[in-house]
């Protein structure tokens, strides 16, 4: 119980010439949901995307249950247990439901377990169930979210990786996304969660972190409840 | 002209277009998952031709059990291609793509040409002049029947890996979102070797069964890469169904047009399909989105 699950340490990376990001550093136990918040292209997806092996970091290492993972692509990054799903959900539009979910089981370790999982996944998201043979694209952007999740977790992650979440959701839908992930981490899956409704995305998690032009705001303390109550964050971000 | 000598054509046409929607499947699959113009379509079919003469020739076995020694060499030879120069480029190059499978095409032709020389040869199946009365005084030439057959059932076979397999389905994930396929676990240059490679050896294929009812020359391929183009387009941007159905309306179309109007407008009525398509229908006439 000594090392974290996630653990991202100083890293750098871009697009190009452009430097996206320019000193990450944080880490996710296992069993935590952790949230990270801060402006419009302050680096939060970058971020998702080192970890997920998307984008690879010019500088610093990124470890995942002890293991350098910065090096590694994509599909071997899914193999050894981290979901990603992405910012605006990303589905096969062409394909039904149940495909797009067998594809989140592509991998060989979630291929052996994949009837479990999307047993598992229909429960968590009986809404899900009900459109199984209808063509993604055509699903509502609630609907498609929890598919997109659901897909996501049909990988029988260790880390779920989720961006904005709620983006372009009603406030209602919105309100029953964050109890579904709230559900998915107290059953046990580590979560990581790029946020813009941030008092809502820090509620359900016992810590967070704000990224600025690149950076970890190392100045602030990264519990939840401290982040919630800070003045200046609640000027700057929650509008409050 | 009566209607019986238009209800031949239109079954010689149809005959005709089940290999013309072999080669159209081909590309539609590396168009859909790769977005690679592949100009070298019709020269790896061309390639299945000259592959199969050759076998032929040294063992004397029919024709027709040579097309999986096409389709395993074309196969091979497409992955070859895949890994060692359409992966290289950088992504989104897409007129070097483009300029690169022109190069391999003249590259495959003119390699034929060196070896073989530019004559004309006709390979003799011995079942050239059978044909097979369909009553109504119509009828059907043997070796067009078998190659059809062959072309069908590879087809379905096609349309069945697309459609099901695990490879299939992460190869139309590929197509539909790139941007989460890799987040599935999905090995995306490895699924691309495969598609390109498999739609190389439905070419090659289409080369083999070709072979007992055409005509052979190094450029014979030139007028399928044109023809395959038209398919794509008309079914729909990377549906292999549709390219398919549009391989069937071709043959058809086609051979209607050479009776009515002469054998020189066929290929004019082709592109005057593919224009107006393009124009005013671009998403394609026959395709469904799913596959
Ligand atoms: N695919 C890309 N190509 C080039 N620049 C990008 C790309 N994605 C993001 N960026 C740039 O990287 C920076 C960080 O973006 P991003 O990580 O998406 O921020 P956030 O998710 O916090 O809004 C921004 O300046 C953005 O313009
Ligand atoms: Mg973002």
């Amino acid at each position: 119980m000594s090392q974290p699950l996630l653990q991202v340490e100083g890293v750098e990376a871009g697009y190009g010439s452009l430097r996206a990001l320019a000193d990450i550093t944080l880490h996710v136990d296992a069993g935590e949901i952790v949230t990270l918040v801060g402006a419009n292209g302050a680096g939060k997806t970058t971020t998702l995307r080192v970890v997920s092996g998307l984008v690879h970091p010019t500088r610093g290492i990124v470890r995942f249950a002890g293991e350098d993972i910065s090096r590694l692509p994509p599909h071997e990054i899914v193999e050894r247990g981290i979901s990603h799903v992405p910012e605006g959900r990303k589905l096969f539009p062409h394909m039904t439901v149940a495909e797009n979910l067998a594809l989140g089981a592509y991998s060989r370790h979630a291929r052996a377990r994949m009837r479990e999982a999307l047993e598992e996944q229909l429960a968590t998201f009986p809404r899900v169930k009900e459109r199984l043979a209808q063509l993604a694209g055509t699903l509502s952007g609630g609907e498609q979210q929890m598919v997109a999740i659901a897909r996501g977790l049909m990988a029988s992650p260790r880390l779920l990786l989720l961006d904005e979440p709620s983006l372009g959701l009603a406030p209602k839908i919105v309100e029953e996304m964050f109890a579904k992930i709230a559900e998915i981490g107290a059953k046990g899956t580590t979560v990581l969660i790029v946020e813009q409704n941030v008092v809502e995305g820090l509620s359900i998690s016992s810590r967070g972190y704000v990224i600025e032009n690149g950076e970890v705001d190392r100045t602030l303390g990264s519990s939840a409840a401290e982040l919630l109550s800070n003045e200046r964050l609640r000027s700057a971000y929650f509008g409050l | 002209m009566t209607a019986q000598a238009a209800v031949q054509a239109a079954i010689n046409g149809l005959l005709t277009g089940g290999l013309y929607a072999l080669v159209g499947m081909g590309l539609a699959l590396i168009f859909g998952v790769m977005r690679i113009v592949n100009f070298a379509h019709g020269a790896f079919m061309m390639l299945g031709m000259y592959i199969t003469f050759v076998a032929v020739g040294a063992t004397g076995v029919s024709p027709y059990l040579m097309f999986p020694v096409a389709g395993l060499v074309m196969f091979v030879f497409g992955a070859l291609v895949y890994y060692g120069l359409l992966s290289r480029l950088p992504a989104g190059a897409d007129f070097m793509q483009i300029l690169l499978t022109i190069g391999l095409s003249l590259i495959c032709t003119d390699a034929v040409q060196l070896v073989f020389g530019a004559d004309y040869h006709l390979l003799n199946t011995g079942l050239a002049s059978t044909n097979l009365a369909l009553g109504y005084g119509l009828s059907v030439n043997a070796p067009w029947v078998v190659s059809f057959a062959i072309a069908a059932a590879i087809s379905v076979g096609l349309y069945l890996f697309v459609l099901r397999t695990m490879t299939g389905r992460a190869a139309r994930a590929i197509a539909q979102t790139p941007a989460a396929a890799p987040l599935m676990g999905i090995n995306v240059h490895r699924v691309q070797a495969i598609s390109f490679a498999v739609g190389t050896a439905a070419a090659g294929v289409a080369g083999a069964l070709l072979l007992p009812v055409f005509y052979l020359y190094p450029t014979v391929g030139d007028q399928f890469t044109e023809k395959a183009f038209v398919m794509v387009v008309l079914g729909g941007m990377g549906s292999i169904v549709g390219a398919a159905t549009a391989g069937l309306v071709l043959g058809v179309v086609e051979s209607l047009t050479s009776l009515y109007w002469g054998n020189q407008w066929a290929l004019v009525v082709d592109f005057v399909l593919f224009v107006l398509v393009l124009s005013f229908k671009p998403g394609g006439i026959f395709g469904t989105e799913r596959a």
